[in-house]
């Protein structure tokens, strides 16, 4: 699973999709195609990042800081 | 198990009889899309198409309302679509983060330009670029430089092209340069300038005062012109070479098919390994005692040979990157006349202005009827301009028929055309004005089929239309016509299907401070011209052309 959908990496990783569409509505996922309304990404970019996003979260960084540093 | 369309609230999708494991499977969606997108009362609903297809992806043997089926198709072709644009991005990506980028050069270069680059860099600047004329070593050899942030620069080439090199580093670089004439004190030789330019033949006189200069980089150009360890030139070069760190030679020739050729440069490439003449040409030159005395005119042991030399050596010809080159290569050739021309040129044109400035004084009402007049006065200019080119042309045709190409030679005049017949009697065919049409089908065929036939001279109004010579890939314009149109028939003569070259070098020479300067921004600015040429309006573009030339002349003279 190189691309998917945001539905498909969230399955993957077992977080809710709503999580993984909140960080890209912030900017912080980025698609590497769109087809219409369909965005496909980079699954392991989006599995690095949301890893990256919990250990910032969890050293007390807000999201907007995260974006900055990603 | 069956997905049909819901008529319930705003939901989609709804599910019949799904099994105990697909229950499951739709519970952790749940969990992942939440219960606003799935959700389950008395049936399981949800929203989105994407968990139509996650659910078909995992449960194959479901069944489909046919009315969802047209929709679950869309969503499949645009992820199908979506997954290919990503990765044809990712390879253009890969691609791009694989190709070396060059540090100060204006403008994109080629692919196989920055491999070169690269290589040139990896070899630290001791390298022989050998790839075919019209791939740009020139401006290979600049990024070198310019990457490597190499200060002094001294290039070494034919006295025909040191003005080619300036005019290269002015538009691929941000470099200085400076070009030695030979008239020129020694001693005047600029230090705080990038790139210094010299040719080949004053070398010997400039050497003591270039050494002083102690330059980082030099780059020797046609360096197939120092192939005999025993010529002037070569002996000068060599000891130049000495103190340089860096040295880049650049030949359009195939030198690996005559190796004997290729010792003097690795000689200064690599003098630690390459220092024997005689154990060389016996190794790979078939070197041996001949009638008249040492011969070494073969080639052998290639393969071992190239093994040896590939750290140094690269080549590529114009067929390997055929697939990044446009069809057509326009390559300006800048020059200055030769000293005797100039002169000529010079009173010539004094005298058609003061015969304008006479006629314009007095004339004017019948200035319409003088047009033929001051044509054959201008067409005089040009002759005289276009007879000055023919030293560089031959240099040119030189280097072509070494490469083993074939070149197709146009001009507006007979004069410089038939001293080029003169010259190359032997290996070229000529088409003029006066050529009788019954002969010139066997002239071109002659051209196109013998192989001996290197070079075709042609007018370029009686050879530059209506004839194919698609066996050059090389075309030089020894003068622009008045017509715009009519230039670019004659480069088209090769540039036709047929063609293996596929890709043709269109050498326009260019003196410097004549008509061609006019012309050529002309041509540059005005390129609608040419369409207006082609619906015929030929003559009163002619005559504008001229009237607008004249005006130049006057203000020049004012």
């Amino acid at each position: 699973m190189k691309h998917a959908s945001l539905g498909e990496i969230a399955i993957k990783l077992g977080i809710n999709k709503s999580k993984l569409a909140y960080y890209f509505n912030r900017g912080l996922l980025k698609p590497v195609s769109k087809v219409g309304a369909m965005n496909v990404f980079d699954a392991d970019e989006v599995i690095k990042i949301v890893k990256k996003i919990n250990q910032m979260k969890k050293s007390g960084l807000k999201l907007e800081d995260i974006r900055l540093s990603l | 198990m069956r997905i049909n369309k819901d008529t319930k609230d705003n939901y989609k999708y709804v599910i019949e009889d799904p099994s105990i494991e697909m229950e499951s499977f739709l519970y952790y969606l749940q969990g992942i899309f939440g219960y606003k997108e799935i959700n389950k009362e008395d049936l399981w609903r949800f929203i989105d198409s994407e968990i139509v297809f996650m659910i078909r992806n995992r449960f194959k043997e479901v069944e489909i309302d046919p009315v969802i089926k047209t929709k679950l198709k869309i969503y499949e072709m645009d992820v199908a679509e979506a997954i290919a644009k990503a990765q044809r991005e990712e390879e253009i990506r890969k691609k791009k983060n694989n190709i070396f980028q060059v540090n100060g050069i204006n403008g994109d270069m080629y692919d196989y330009q920055r491999t070169g680059v690269q290589f040139l860099l990896n070899s630290e600047g001791r390298a022989l670029l050998a790839d075919s004329p019209g791939c740009g070593k020139s401006i290979q050899s600049l990024g070198y430089i310019t990457h490597s942030g190499s200060k002094k620069n001294l290039i070494v080439c034919p006295a025909s092209v040191k003005f080619s090199w300036e005019s290269e580093i002015e538009k691929w670089t941000n470099l200085t340069s400076f070009v030695v004439d030979s008239s020129l004190d020694p001693r005047d030789i600029p230090y705080d300038v990038d790139c210094i330019i010299i040719n080949y033949d004053v070398l010997k006189k400039y050497l003591i005062e270039l050494k002083k200069h102690k330059f980082n980089t030099l780059v020797a150009d046609e360096s197939h012109l120092i192939k005999s360890p025993t010529a002037q030139r070569s002996k000068a070069l060599k000891m130049l070479a000495r103190d340089i760190q860096h040295v880049i030679f650049l030949t359009g020739t195939p030198v690996l098919s005559r190796p004997i050729e290729m010792f003097n440069m690795l000689n200064m490439i690599d003098p630690k390994v390459w220092n024997n003449y005689y154990k060389y040409a016996v190794e790979f030159c078939d070197g041996k005692q001949g009638y008249w005395g040492f011969e070494a005119k073969g080639a052998t042991n290639l393969e071992k040979l190239h093994n040896s030399i590939s750290k140094y050596f690269l080549r590529r010809t114009k067929e390997e990157v055929l697939s990044e080159l446009p069809p057509k290569i326009p390559i300006e050739v800048p020059i200055e006349l030769p000293p005797e021309d100039r002169a000529q040129y010079d009173l010539v044109e004094s005298n058609l202005i003061q015969y304008l400035k006479n006629k314009k004084k007095t004339d004017r009402a019948i200035a319409k009827s003088l047009q033929a007049e001051k044509l054959v006065k201008l067409n005089l200019l040009r002759e005289i301009n276009a007879m000055g080119k023919l030293e560089v042309a031959k240099e040119k045709i030189d280097a072509i028929i070494e490469a083993g190409e074939k070149v197709l030679v146009f001009s507006n005049f007979n004069g410089p055309l038939k001293e080029l017949y003169d010259t190359y009697e032997e290996t070229s065919v000529m088409i003029l004005g006066e050529t009788p049409v019954e002969e010139r089908g066997q002239i071109v065929k002659d051209f196109q089929t013998n192989p001996n036939k290197k070079v075709f001279i042609g007018g370029m109004k009686s050879a530059g239309v209506g004839i194919t010579l698609t066996a050059a890939s090389n075309v030089i314009i020894l003068d622009y016509p008045w017509n715009p149109a009519d230039l670019i028939q004659s480069e088209d003569r090769a540039h036709r299907v047929g063609n293996k070259a596929e890709c043709i070098n269109i050498y326009r020479i260019i003196s410097k401070d004549t008509i061609d300067t006019f012309m050529q921004k002309l041509l540059k600015h005005k390129q609608d011209i040419i369409d207006k040429v082609i619906d015929g309006k030929i003559e009163e573009e002619e005559e504008k052309i001229i009237d607008q030339y004249i005006n130049v002349l006057m203000e020049k003279y004012k």
